[in-house]
C-alpha cells in the first residue's frame, strides 16, 4: 500500500530540503500511522511535524531530522489523543447515549489501548528492529525507560486480549 | 492471532497514502509563510486535524475519520471524449433548503439536448460516466495547482470482496435530488460483530441487535443511525442511514432480505428508489486542486455515482459520515458542511453533488464563508483536452493509493 518512491527531478530544484524530506517520508509516514489516533490521518501528522520543523529553520539546523520528526509526531499524536479524549468525555457527559466513534471488528483494535509512545516503542523494536538504546535516542528517553515502556505495553496488550477472550 | 510484528506492520501501512510530494511541498509552503498560520487555524477545528483528508479517506477501514487535504494552488480539471451539444443550467445561489430533505429536481440529461463534456458548468453538466471531466475555473486569479493527470488516481471498483464498499452495499435514496435527501444503506460482513461496539439495544424484526444514533433531540433530517445485528452464523448485517428517524430505520432494516451477498429489500417503502451500483470495472476517481492565494479547492470526481460518494475506500467516499446542509447552486442541489462557528477563515468545508455519471466532492479551504466557497464552485467549468493541458503544463500529476479489498479482508477477518 505504500507507494514507490517518486522520482524527484522537479522537486529538487524547488526547495533545498525537499529531496531529503521525500527520502525520509516513507518511514515517517509508517511511524505516523502507528502512533496517530484512529481519528488522525497519518499524512496529516507527518505534515504537521514537517511544518513545525521547517518553521525552526532549514533541515541543516537539525542534527537528526528523522529522529526530530519522529519525536515531534509522537508529541503531536499524544496531544491529539488527550484532546480527543477530553472531547469524548465532554460529549459523554452531555449525551451519554451517543456513540462517539463508529467501529467495526479488527484484530488491530487492541493496539489502540496503548499510548502512542508505547506503540512507537513496540513498532521500532519489533518492526524496525532497533535496540532499546537506539529507540531511546530517537524518542529522547533513557534506555531504561524504553525497556520499561516496552515491558508494560506487552503486559497491557496481553491483559487486554485475555480480558476480551474471557 | 497474528504476531505483534505483523499487526504493527499492518498498522503502519494503514490508510490510503497521499503523494509525499504534495505533503512535503505544502508543509514547505506553510512553513515559509510566517503570517499564514494555517496550522494554527487548523488546530481550532472541531475534530481531527483537517488537512490532507479527502485524499486520505479513512485511516483504518473500520473507523471513520475526517481529515482533509489543504490543497495548494489555482484553477482547472478534466474531461475528454464525448458527445456534442450544450447543457446549461445556471442562476445564483439560493437559500438553504432548511429541513435537510432537498427538493430540487434530480439532474438528468435532457434527451433532446446532447451534453458537451468539454463545455458548460461542472455543477450542472451531466457528464457520462465513461468520459473524464476536465475542469477549469472561470474566475480571475484562480489557477490549477495540482492535478492527477489524465489517469485516475484511484480505481476502487465494485468488489464483492469488500463488505460495505461500492456494489456490496444496498443503497436506497429518497426520491428527489441525487444528494441531500434521506439515505438508507445496508451490507453484510462475513464475521461476528462485537455487540459492545454500538451502545443501544434494538430489535430488528425479531432479532436483537445494537445501534447507535445521534441524540434523540437531533432533527430527523440530520439524524444518522447505525445498526448491527446477526443474520446467520459468522455473518453480521449493518445498516447506515441518514435523514430518517430511528423508528423508520429499524422498520426498513426489518424489511431486508439476505439471500445474496448484497442485502435486498423487495418491498421498498414509498418515496425511495434503489440506487443502481456502478458497473464493475469502471469506477475511477480523478483529482484537481485549484487555488487563489490562500484559498483553494480540492476537487474529487468519482464516476461511481452515489455509490462512489459512499464508498469509504475512495477519498471522496464520506457522504454518510457528516452533517450536511443542502444548498441549491445554479439549480443543482449540493450538500455542504456547516461552517464551524467562529472559525475565520474557514479551514475546510466539504461539498458534494452528483451530475450525470459522476459524483463530486469539493473541499474548500480558507474561504471567508460558505457562500463564497459555493460561488467559486459555480465557476468551475468543463473544458477541452487542449485547454486543460495548457493549464496544467509544468505540473507533475500526483497519485493516491487506497486501502485494497484485500487489506480490508485481512483487517476484518480477525485472527
Amino acid at each position: 500500500m505504500v507507494r514507490e518512491p517518486i522520482a524527484d527531478a522537479e522537486g529538487a530544484s524547488r526547495h533545498p530540503d525537499e529531496a531529503l524530506l521525500l527520502r525520509l517520508y516513507p518511514s515517517l509516514r509508517r511511524f505516523a500511522a502507528v502512533v496517530a489516533p484512529p481519528e488522525v490521518a497519518p499524512d496529516d501528522l507527518v505534515h504537521d511535524a514537517l511544518v513545525l520543523m521547517l518553521r525552526r529553520g532549514p533541515i541543516s539546523s537539525v542534527a537528526e531530522p528523522g529522529a526530530y520528526l519522529r519525536r515531534s509526531m509522537l508529541n503531536l499524536a499524544s496531544n491529539h489523543r488527550r484532546r480527543l479524549g477530553r472531547a469524548r468525555h465532554a460529549a459523554d457527559r452531555l449525551r451519554p447515549d451517543v456513540s462517539a466513534v463508529d467501529s467495526y471488528p479488527s484484530d488491530l483494535d487492541h493496539l489502540g489501548v496503548l499510548r502512542p509512545e508505547a506503540r512507537a516503542v513496540l513498532y521500532m523494536q519489533h518492526v524496525e528492529g532497533r535496540t532499546s538504546e537506539s529507540i531511546a535516542q530517537v524518542l529522547g528517553l533513557s534506555d531504561a525507560a524504553v525497556r520499561q515502556i516496552a515491558t508494560r505495553a506487552r503486559r497491557e496488550l496481553r491483559d487486554h486480549i485475555e480480558q476480551q477472550e474471557a | 492471532m497474528a504476531t505483534l510484528e505483523d499487526q504493527l506492520t499492518r498498522l503502519a501501512e494503514r490508510g490510503p497514502v497521499v503523494d509525499p510530494r504534495f505533503v512535503v511541498r505544502r508543509a514547505i509552503q506553510i512553513a515559509a509563510n510566517d503570517d499564514d498560520d494555517v496550522l494554527g487555524e487548523a488546530r481550532t477545528r472541531r475534530d481531527a486535524p483537517a488537512r490532507h483528508s479527502r485524499m486520505l479517506a479513512t485511516p483504518r477501514p473500520r473507523r471513520r475519520s475526517r481529515s482533509r487535504l489543504l490543497s495548494t494552488a489555482a484553477a482547472t480539471v478534466l474531461i475528454v471524449a464525448g458527445v456534442a451539444g450544450v447543457f446549461y443550467l445556471r442562476s445564483g445561489l439560493e437559500s438553504p433548503a432548511g429541513d435537510g430533505t432537498a427538493s430540487a429536481p434530480p439532474i438528468e440529461s435532457d434527451p433532446g439536448r446532447a451534453v458537451d463534456p468539454t463545455n458548460g458548468p461542472l455543477l450542472a453538466t451531466p457528464v457520462p460516466a465513461d468520459v473524464q471531466p476536465l475542469v477549469s475555473v472561470d474566475r480571475p486569479g484562480w489557477t490549477i495547482a495540482a492535478f492527477s493527470g489524465f489517469q485516475p488516481v484511484t480505481a476502487q471498483r465494485p468488489s464483492t470482496e469488500c463488505p460495505g464498499c461500492g456494489a456490496t452495499r444496498l443503497i436506497l435514496a429518497a426520491d428527489g435530488a441525487p444528494v441531500g435527501g434521506a439515505l438508507f444503506t445496508a451490507w453484510t460482513l462475513g464475521a461476528d460483530h462485537d455487540p459492545d461496539q454500538l451502545d443501544t439495544p434494538v430489535t430488528v424484526g425479531t432479532i436483537p441487535g445494537r445501534a447507535a444514533s445521534r441524540a434523540s433531540g437531533t432533527p430527523t433530517a440530520q439524524n444518522r443511525m447505525t445498526i448491527a445485528w446477526p443474520v446467520g452464523p459468522g455473518r453480521t448485517a449493518f445498516v447506515d442511514a441518514s435523514g430518517l428517524s430511528n423508528a423508520q430505520v429499524i422498520e426498513m432494516a426489518a424489511a431486508l432480505t439476505f439471500e445474496s451477498e448484497v442485502p435486498a429489500m423487495p418491498a421498498r417503502p414509498p418515496g425511495f428508489h434503489l440506487v443502481e451500483p456502478p458497473t464493475p470495472g469502471t469506477v475511477v476517481e480523478v483529482v484537481l486542486n485549484v487555488t487563489d492565494g490562500p484559498r483553494s479547492i480540492e476537487l474529487y470526481a468519482t464516476n461511481g455515482g452515489l455509490h462512489g460518494l459512499i464508498d469509504w475506500r475512495n477519498p471522496s467516499g464520506h457522504l454518510m459520515f457528516r452533517e450536511l446542509q443542502p444548498r441549491v447552486v445554479d439549480g443543482v442541489t449540493v450538500v455542504v458542511d456547516q461552517p464551524p462557528a467562529g472559525e475565520q477563515p474557514i479551514v475546510a468545508l466539504d461539498a458534494d453533488w452528483i451530475a450525470g455519471g459522476w459524483g463530486y466532492k469539493a473541499v474548500g479551504h480558507m474561504f471567508d464563508s460558505q457562500d463564497e466557497f459555493l460561488e467559486v464552485l459555480g465557476d468551475l467549468r468543463l473544458t477541452d483536452h487542449a485547454t486543460f493541458s495548457a493549464a496544467t503544463a509544468g505540473l507533475t500529476p500526483f497519485t493516491i493509493e487506497g486501502v485494497t479489498p484485500t487489506a480490508w479482508q485481512s483487517e476484518t477477518a480477525g485472527s
